[in-house]
């Protein structure tokens, strides 16, 4: 399955509905169950009552406590809430020998959100840079796939990144519980960031970090002396890789580790992703992770 | 610094290749956009400082090992100060020849390695040192050690090589032929400067009081002293001689041994052990005070062994305890221990009186004074009796005036190997003999002559007088049996015999005879022949005093007791004196052998046949040129090789070589001021190659290059 649902050989195929279906039916035949649980009827919230609300929803345990008119709010489980944060600057652009992260991300985001409007769920996308590129608030009508993917297709690495604003953005955006689902490379992000997943995940939001980088990120495989130019701002570095290899190494795993231990430390799920990997295999790592388990928890 | 070619010394420049390399790399740099830029960049700050030192290190050791290759190509030197050579050892133009002592005592140890050793080692250098436009030549000073390199020549390579090929010898010293040598190679020589370097231990034994050049027109002479001025106290045994001892019978010996000290301190209670064919038989010890000597007597008796077939030949070696020079603390010696000969003397006219008696002068002179130690074990018997005797238990047969003898068993005697006596009388009868004894007479009997007074004309018993009757004229001194009384009175003696009667000859084509005494009318008096494996002797008169008064004279017992010994294959002469290294030596050969091996006592053989042994009376053997046992085997037309124990011969070194004591350094000065050169004031210097250094660098930085590639 990998092998034929490599990311270069998806990324041939022009159109990104297909690109994304492709990734989710492999998925999907190596997972054999649905995450689909069917539908159930659940508490969400007290409002004061106002006119024009149904007086069966009235709690009256409440007014008996309070004094006062309560009306109780359920939803839906199978009305899941996606958005999709796709990080959209310059270092995203970066191809090595296969595709760029940013194309990688489309190929993850699209086949996601096929997945999750097969369900009937909502989807929603966020495209940042330095400032918001593009909103795409959820729906789960039959035509808003098409939308999202056109979004998709529109979206182009450059800038610098502002994950922290793009979050921030996010948790006003998001009234309800929602799955969060953050699609970056992480470079250039402070250490806000952490905070700010870890934020939303208290907010009762399912989070889930995407963390793309490239192989040659990976293991810097590069030899003889070189000029390195940074793809964000005008910073450059003359080396030769087989002299810094090593330490860069040691740098690269504190960071992916700092990311990974803060992550989950915050109930946050962590993915880090070789973009040369199949994107059906990350799709099916996720799918049978942690989210998963919280889903058949009953967590909602 | 210098170098020997220079030229490639200008290829050094090419150490900029490597930072040429650096700093072209560098401006040829692949751009690189790369998004985890800020994780680089803490990784390199990290690293930072030990990266660019290691970068430099590595530019730095690139430099070095390109520059290093031309500089070995291009040999460099220094000449240093040196502790070991001469003043004179580095100059300019010079012609030189290097004379180095081979000779026995430069085995001697010295800071655990021989004297030869360093001389070799100081050869080296001086050959090393000596100028671009110098050349030299090698002479040895070993006696007959001859000139490895006898020409001058600038070849460096062929000078190393023959110092490295010098061994050490066991020959005398011979440092004033040496140098004499040394002189006439140099007399050729085109540059002015002419120099002879001397490495020896400068024994006085070495230099003879004969100058090698006459005073102011000799080379320079450098005499380098290999023992620093102070020679190891030596010991060595001098002398190895053995005796008869009568009073332990014929077979006991003494063997004296005189040990010799030629330190400053005296020894105390030496032990000296006797080994005898190999075994150690004895010990004694023996105090030698300093620079004295003192004897040291064993005495010992040989056994005869079951395969002793006629002499016992056997090996004795007086040895100490080894000191710094091991190779005179050994001496041989050849002891030759002869079983009796046993004679059986027929008796064809015996008497009740003794002097009347056929065998009385005989008998008397193969046991003169009836000593035990003659030898010789004689047995006298009446003809009659002879068929009750086996022939075989005797070495040697004299049939002395026998009527009628056994013809058929003295023939087959004979040709087995027994030695015949034929002596004549008033009982032969010559045609007789001739029918009884056939091809034993060495020559048929024709008729006898009488020229004066026969005992039996002579009934008062007067003996036949000096003046009368026939003489004896020409004398084959080259005949092993008459040679040995060509150097003492006897053969005077002979001359002075004079014989009344004495038979004649019939001629004859035998060729196998051989005529060895005539009397003074050309008939043969005494005639030998061969017949198988055996010897016959016939003589024309009597062995008595019937026909001639030789038996009287002092001739008499020399000449029979050679005749008997040569019968039976017995030595002629007593053992040659013990030879020393070097000396040439005669080894006796037999009739018929084609092929001789010698054995030296390493082991190595040497083999010697065709014109070199086919109908020569001995061999001469020059490579005696080791201490010990010489071993001789010899082959006839059969092929097969059976040890001479009879040719067995030692060889030992020269006594004077065991002396350190230096030569007088007057006359050492005398000698070296011999040129009358001035001798250059410089400071001592040698050649120091530094190639070799170099290349151990260069290796070293390519190691050091790969190992800091390898800590990327």
């Amino acid at each position: 399955m990998s092998q034929i649902l490599d990311p270069v050989s998806l990324a041939r195929l022009k159109n990104l509905e297909l690109r994304a279906r492709s990734v989710v039916e492999g998925a999907l035949s190596g997972l054999h169950r649905s995450p689909h649980h069917g539908s159930s009827v659940e508490f969400a919230e007290h409002k004061e009552y106002s006119a024009g609300d149904e007086i069966k929803h009235i709690d009256w345990k409440a007014y008996g406590k309070f004094d006062k008119y309560y009306v109780k709010r359920f939803e839906e489980e199978t009305e899941l809430r996606a958005y999709l944060l796709i990080d959209c600057s310059a270092s995203m652009g970066y191809r090595g020998s296969g595709v760029s992260k940013l194309e990688y991300a489309r190929m993850l985001a699209a086949s996601l959100a096929y997945l999750l409007l097969k369900q009937q769920d909502q989807v929603g996308m966020v495209a940042f840079g330095e400032r918001l590129r593009g909103y795409l608030p959820p729906r789960a009508r039959s035509g808003h796939l098409n939308d999202l993917l056109t979004a998709l297709d529109g979206v182009e690495a450059q800038g610098r990144t502002d994950l922290p604003r793009a979050l921030a953005y996010l948790s006003e955006v998001v009234q309800r519980r929602a799955l969060v689902v953050l699609f970056s490379d992480l470079l250039g992000a402070s250490n806000d960031v952490r905070h700010l997943l870890r934020g939303l995940r208290a907010r009762k939001h399912d989070v889930v970090v995407f963390h793309l980088l490239d192989r040659d990120e990976l293991t810097l495989p590069f030899e003889g002396t070189t000029i390195f130019e940074s793809m964000e701002d005008d910073q450059k570095l003359i080396a030769d890789p087989g002299d810094v290899r090593k330490a860069y190494l040691a740098e690269l795993d504190r960071f992916v580790e700092g990311y990974r231990s803060s992550l989950r430390e915050g109930d946050v799920e962590y993915h880090l992703v070789d973009t040369s990997e199949a994107p059906a295999d990350v799709l099916v790592r996720f799918l049978t992770g942690a989210y998963r388990t919280r889903m058949r928890g009953g967590g909602r | 610094m210098s170098f020997v070619a220079p030229a490639y010394v200008a290829l050094t420049a090419l150490f900029i290749v490597p930072i040429a390399i650096h700093l072209i790399g560098r401006s040829r740099a692949k751009v690189r956009r790369f998004a985890a830029l800020e994780l680089l960049l803490q990784g390199e700050r990290r690293v930072a400082t030990r990266t660019k030192i290691r970068q430099w290190l590595l530019l730095l050791l690139r430099a070095l090992a390109i520059a290093a290759v031309p500089l070995i190509l291009a040999k460099p030197f220094i000449e240093a100060v040196s502790d070991d050579l001469p003043a004179t050892a580095v100059g300019g133009s010079q012609s030189t020849v290097i004379v180095i002592d081979d000779s026995m005592s430069m085995s001697a140890e010295r800071r655990g390695q021989p004297l030869v050793e360093a001389a070799r080692t100081r050869a080296r250098r001086i050959i090393e040192a000596l100028g671009a436009d110098s050349d030299a030549a090698i002479v040895l000073a070993s006696k007959g050690g001859g000139a490895p390199v006898p020409q001058l020549t600038a070849d460096r390579a062929k000078l190393e090589r023959a110092v490295t090929d010098v061994r050490p010898t066991y020959r005398q010293t011979d440092i004033t032929g040496a140098l004499k040598r040394a002189a006439q190679i140099l007399e050729n020589a085109a540059r002015p400067e002419r120099r002879v370097y001397l490495l020896s231990d400068l024994a006085a034994h070495g230099f003879t009081s004969e100058a090698p050049w006459a005073a102011g027109r000799g080379p320079d002479l450098v005499p380098i002293d290999l023992t620093d001025g102070k020679p190891a106290a030596n010991r060595a045994i001098v002398a190895l001689t053995t005796e008869p001892a009568p009073h332990l019978g014929p077979r006991g010996v003494r063997v004296s041994v005189e040990v010799a000290n030629f330190g400053n301190e005296a020894l105390k209670e030496l032990p000296v052990t006797l080994r005898v064919d190999g075994k150690p038989v004895t010990k004694g010890l023996v105090d030698v005070p300093a620079h004295g000597r003192a004897q040291k007597r064993f005495f010992h008796v040989f056994q005869p062994s079951a395969s002793e077939s006629d002499i016992g030949v056997h090996e004795v070696i007086a040895e100490l305890g080894p000191d710094a020079l091991t190779a005179d603390d050994r001496r041989f010696a050849r002891v030759e221990v002869r079983r009796d000969l046993r004679v059986l003397l027929v008796d064809g006219d015996p008497r009740t009186s003794r002097r009347d008696d056929e065998v009385f002068y005989l008998e008397t002179a193969l046991r003169p004074g009836d000593r035990d130690d003659s030898q010789l074990d004689v047995t006298t018997v009446a003809p009659d009796e002879l068929a009750n005797r086996r022939l075989a238990d005797f070495d040697v047969v004299f049939l002395c005036n026998v009527k009628t003898p056994d013809g058929a068993a003295l023939h087959d005697y004979v040709r087995h190997g027994g030695g015949l006596f034929i002596a004549l009388g008033d009982n032969v009868d010559p045609d007789a003999y001739n029918d009884a004894l056939g091809d034993l007479l060495p020559q048929p009997l024709q008729a006898l002559r009488t020229v004066g007074a026969t005992a039996a004309d002579r009934d008062d018993g007067e003996r036949l007088a000096g003046g009368n009757g026939q003489r004896l004229g020409r004398v084959d001194r080259n005949h092993p049996l008459l040679a040995p009384l060509g150097e003492s009175h006897a053969a005077e003696a002979l001359e002075a015999a004079r014989f009344s009667r004495y038979a004649l000859f019939r001629p004859t084509a035998e060729t196998q005879r051989q005529v060895l005494l005539h009397f003074a009318d050309g008939a043969p008096a005494l005639i030998e022949s061969h017949l198988g494996e055996g010897r016959v002797l016939l003589w024309a008169s009597t062995i008595d005093r019937d026909w001639t008064n030789l038996p009287i004279q002092p001739a008499f017992l020399p000449l029979v007791q050679q005749a008997t010994r040569y019968l039976a294959r017995a030595p002629m002469r007593e053992p040659e004196a013990p030879l020393v290294v070097g000396q040439h030596h005669e080894i006796a050969l037999r009739d018929g052998e084609l092929r001789v091996e010698v054995t030296q006592p390493s082991g190595r053989q040497r083999v010697f046949e065709r014109d070199k042994v086919q109908g020569r009376k001995a061999l001469a053997f020059d490579t005696t040129d080791e201490p010990g046992v010489y071993r001789v085997a010899t082959a006839a037309k059969d092929g097969v090789m059976r040890p001479r124990r009879d040719a067995t011969f030692v060889v030992n070194i020269d006594a004077t070589e065991s002396d350190p004591t230096p030569i007088d350094p007057a006359r050492l000065k005398q000698l070296a001021a011999g040129g009358g050169a001035k001798v250059a004031g410089a400071a001592p210097k040698r050649r120091v190659e530094l190639w070799h250094s170099l290349g151990a660098l260069l290796l070293l930085l390519l190691l050091g290059e790969a190992l800091l590639l390898r800590r990327k």
